[in-house]
């Protein structure tokens, strides 16, 4: 296999508050390949997004990227060296690395023309003031080195290639004529009139309609065909996964738990997390008599559980899972998971967790 | 009077509880000093609905968003006032019933809202927030609403101990259950909930719908719940009804609904669902262009500007540049395409309408034409692919190309539209058929032309 297009290694993001650092992203890894659609898939609080905005070098203050390594090609995005003078306490302090781009190099050379980003809401990411088509045509003629009128040319024939009707007298609208659904491809529009390697789609289609969340999902297969685009994609619904991704990584609590080849998540699942995750959403295409939700909710990143994250709801939880931080192990081609279950740690000779010691949060039945 | 104040007969398990017939609701589009003088359009957000519910079920509204399933659900709680038709409730008709005399009736009547966050007042304490509907209708003394608060806290699967804390310290999950705390504390009969999971992690959602369900199996309660999830749905409801654009597309049992739909909007939800199995393939994004508007929805069955399986006219004897106003449909003849002619037809005149190819490569400047040849070519390769209608239809197709090459879309749209799109008895007449089912033995409504005779 040729080198990936992207690697993510160890990548570790903190946010300073004032009862202390939260790790929101804590020791991920994953690669893309050109030309495929990887997930990322997670609950709310997993630390998708920051995951995304590390990799671009958006997080901000009070957040910081503290450690790991992002290349995108042969260029490093983020990367850390150990100084040669270490800290107070003596540990080795790490500072970033040669070879890391500048910021300028990340705003002119990367963002937007090499990786595009497309998030959530539609409305936030668009200038109310500007017309639709005049910042689709900007943002090409910026990243393309385009002439006005080249650019324009390219801003509606990607607008149409998009699906927005008349796209030609749409071009002088505003972004509050246009629907949800068509701001959204706006944006998708915005990303590819730059014809960038990879997208990351923050969760590009949560907030849309299922047809028009179908309209997109459509044309994003498409656009991997015609032009051989790689994705990050953000979501949580295992639906639009199953839908899309080549490759998938389910995140828990800052950390990647399972990762593999989309199949393989589904119908050879190894964590028991992704195994409760799908075990507990209703389907569309079959009547499920009985749901088995996941016990409790997600701890925050303050005071993750020790040992495994997901212990505390875990069904299959043994003692040993409290003591053991699981790694990633192999558990299948290209499959990974961070479960003690696959290693040699002692988890089956481990005595079961009692049901109620295992929950923080007493969920009881009213029979 | 006496009789609202007082608690009503109760209704058998499976009988109607709530009958809704004709229900519309029109907003004023325009509210500025002049709409007066123009004379305003109005948004028709509920447009003449129909169905009722029964004592015990879950009926599930669902649509996409701007289809009028709030509205409804607000219109039949009398939240705002209808603009027309009737809501009966035990037999009350709340439409006429004043505002005085609807209250007692409101303590049957509950309601649960999407947001968690915002449906909680900040302020208050969970067990008084839980309170505050008894100490609305006077039903029982404090320390009994205190018992009571309590109990109900146990009830939604959260602790006694919670009364005294703060919505803050709630998460998500918790916050919704505490929802349905306060709307069971009236003990109702009926309890709408407006996507009571749709802002709650998928895990926490699995929680949540299971609860609804064993205090529906515990008090009997009816739940109306309004849905844009159609996963969730076939999980809770036990009948559904979709909507589109104001109207009623469908309403079936479930197992029918989602086996055997009845109605191409039904279809094209269902297949853009993803399923969350991907050895499944699912159609998708069958579905072109978007919901038009509601302050001028389109004639007869609102979703036929964009049904992939409109009707093909029939035409009566005139020129196809006459608009007809009104059509005879009994006296149209048949166009007569093939199946495939027609799908292509439809296909090109949708294209010309929402202009969604363009003549050349990079576009035109203003003054510029394309020779019809060209036209020609673009149009054949687009859309007809060898298989054009011939006869009158064709006569049309080459009109049409040959408006196009002179630059004039929005005219070829309107005669491809009124020779095509406008005569469809789709165009001409709402739909309202009842089918056979295949699953189950209930009622089959499906608004669709293709169930006529």
């Amino acid at each position: 296999m040729s080198e990936p297009l992207l690697t993510v290694r160890d990548l570790k993001t903190q946010f300073y508050t004032d009862r202390g650092a939260v790790r929101a992203v804590d020791g991920v890894s994953f690669d893309v390949e050109q030309g495929e659609i990887v997930g990322l898939v997670g609950e709310s609080g997993a630390g998708k997004s920051v995951t995304t905005s590390s990799i671009l070098r958006l997080v901000e203050e009070p957040g910081e990227v503290v450690g790991g390594k992002v290349r995108y090609g042969d260029r490093t995005l983020v990367g850390f060296d150990e100084a040669a003078v270490a800290d107070e306490d003596g540990r080795p302090k790490l500072v970033h690395s040669e070879e890391m781009l500048s910021n300028r190099e990340m705003r002119e050379e990367v963002r937007g023309n090499e990786i595009a980003i497309i998030f959530q809401d539609p409305m936030e990411s668009l200038n109310p003031v500007y017309t639709v088509g005049g910042q689709v045509r900007e943002f090409i003629q910026i990243n393309r080195d385009m002439s006005k009128e080249e650019a324009r040319e390219e801003a509606i024939e990607m607008l149409r290639r998009v699906g927005i009707p008349e796209a030609e007298d749409r071009y002088s609208d505003y972004p509050h004529e246009f629907s949800g659904g068509m701001r959204q491809r706006v944006l998708i529009a915005m990303a590819l009139g730059c014809r960038p390697n990879l997208i990351i789609a923050d969760e590009p289609t949560t907030a849309l309609d299922v047809t028009v969340e179908g309209q997109i999902l459509e044309l994003v297969d498409d656009l991997v065909d015609e032009f051989d685009t790689s994705f990050i994609w953000v979501t949580h619904d295992m639906g639009v996964v199953a839908e899309i991704c080549d490759r998938v990584n389910v995140m828990y609590l800052g950390r990647i738990v399972e990762q593999g080849p989309v199949d393989e998540i589904f119908h050879d699942t190894k964590h028991p997390y992704t195994e409760a995750l799908l075990n507990s959403i209703p389907r569309p295409d079959r009547t499920v008599s009985d749901l088995s939700p996941i016990k409790g909710t997600m701890p925050g990143a303050m005071n993750p559980p020790a040992g495994c994250r997901f212990h505390p709801r875990c069904p299959d939880a043994r003692r040993a899972c409290r003591e053991v931080e699981p790694d990633l192990l192999e558990v299948g081609l290209d499959h990974r998971s961070a479960c003690i279950k696959h290693g040699e740690v002692g988890y089956w000779e481990s005595e079961p967790l009692e049901h109620t010691e295992a929950q923080p949060e007493t969920v009881e039945g009213p029979r | 009077m006496s009789q609202t104040t007082e608690r009503l007969d109760e209704v058998e398990t499976g009988e109607p509880i709530l009958e809704v017939e004709g229900l519309t609701k029109y907003f004023q589009s325009d509210s500025g000093f002049l709409a007066g003088l123009f004379g305003s359009d109005d948004v028709k957000a509920v447009d003449d609905v129909s169905f009722e519910l029964r004592r015990g079920e879950t009926l599930a509204l669902v649509g996409e968003s701007g289809c009028g399933k709030s509205t409804l659900a607000r219109a039949i709680l009398q939240l705002i006032e209808p603009t027309a038709g009737s809501v009966r409730f035990k037999g009350v008709e709340l439409t006429e019933t004043g505002s005085r005399e609807l209250r007692p009736l409101r303590r049957d009547m509950q309601m649960i809202f999407q947001d968690p966050q915002s449906s909680l007042n900040p302020r208050m304490k969970v067990g008084p927030i839980i309170e505050e509907p008894m100490k609305a209708h006077d039903m029982y003394d404090a320390a009994e609403r205190r018992e009571r608060a309590k109990e109900l806290l146990e009830r939604v699967e959260l602790e006694r101990e919670y009364y005294n804390r703060y919505p803050h310290e709630f998460s998500g999950g918790q916050r919704q259950r505490i929802n349905l705390a306060r709307a069971m504390s009236t003990d109702p009969e009926l309890i709408v909930c407006d996507e009571p999971v749709s802002a709650l992690d998928v895990s926490v959602q699995a929680q949540v719908l299971n609860t609804m369900r064993d205090l529906q199996e515990e008090f009997g309660f009816t739940y109306l719940m309004i849905s844009h999830d159609l996963s969730v749905v076939r999980y809770i409801a036990d009948r559904v009804a979709v909507m589109y654009l104001g109207h009623l597309a469908e309403l079936a049992e479930k197992e029918e609904l989602f086996e055997n739909p009845g109605h191409p909007y039904t279809e094209a939800l269902l297949g853009a669902i993803p399923v969350p199995d991907p050895r499944v393939a699912n159609a998708r994004g069958t579905l072109e262009g978007d919901v038009p508007s509601p302050i001028n929805p389109p004639s007869g069955c609102r979703f036929r500007t964009r049904c992939p399986v409109l009707v093909q006219p029939r035409r009566a004897d005139i020129d196809a540049h006459e608009t007809s106003e009104e059509v005879d449909t009994a006296t149209l003849s048949e166009y007569g395409m093939s199946d495939a002619e027609w799908e292509r037809t439809l296909a090109f005149t949708r294209g010309v309408r929402r202009r969604t190819f363009a003549l050349r490569e990079g576009g035109l400047d203003e003054e510029e034409t394309v020779s019809r040849s060209e036209v020609e070519t673009v149009v054949e390769r687009e859309f007809f692919d060898g298989t054009r209608p011939d006869g009158d239809p064709g006569r049309v197709v080459e009109e049409a190309i040959a408006l196009l090459s002179e630059g004039a879309w929005g005219e070829a749209g309107d005669l491809l539209s009124t020779t095509f799109e406008e005569t469809s008895i789709c165009a001409l007449e709402r739909p309202r058929y009842t089918i056979e089912p295949q699953y189950g033995t209930g009622t089959h409504f499906a608004a669709c032309h293709h169930h006529r005779e």
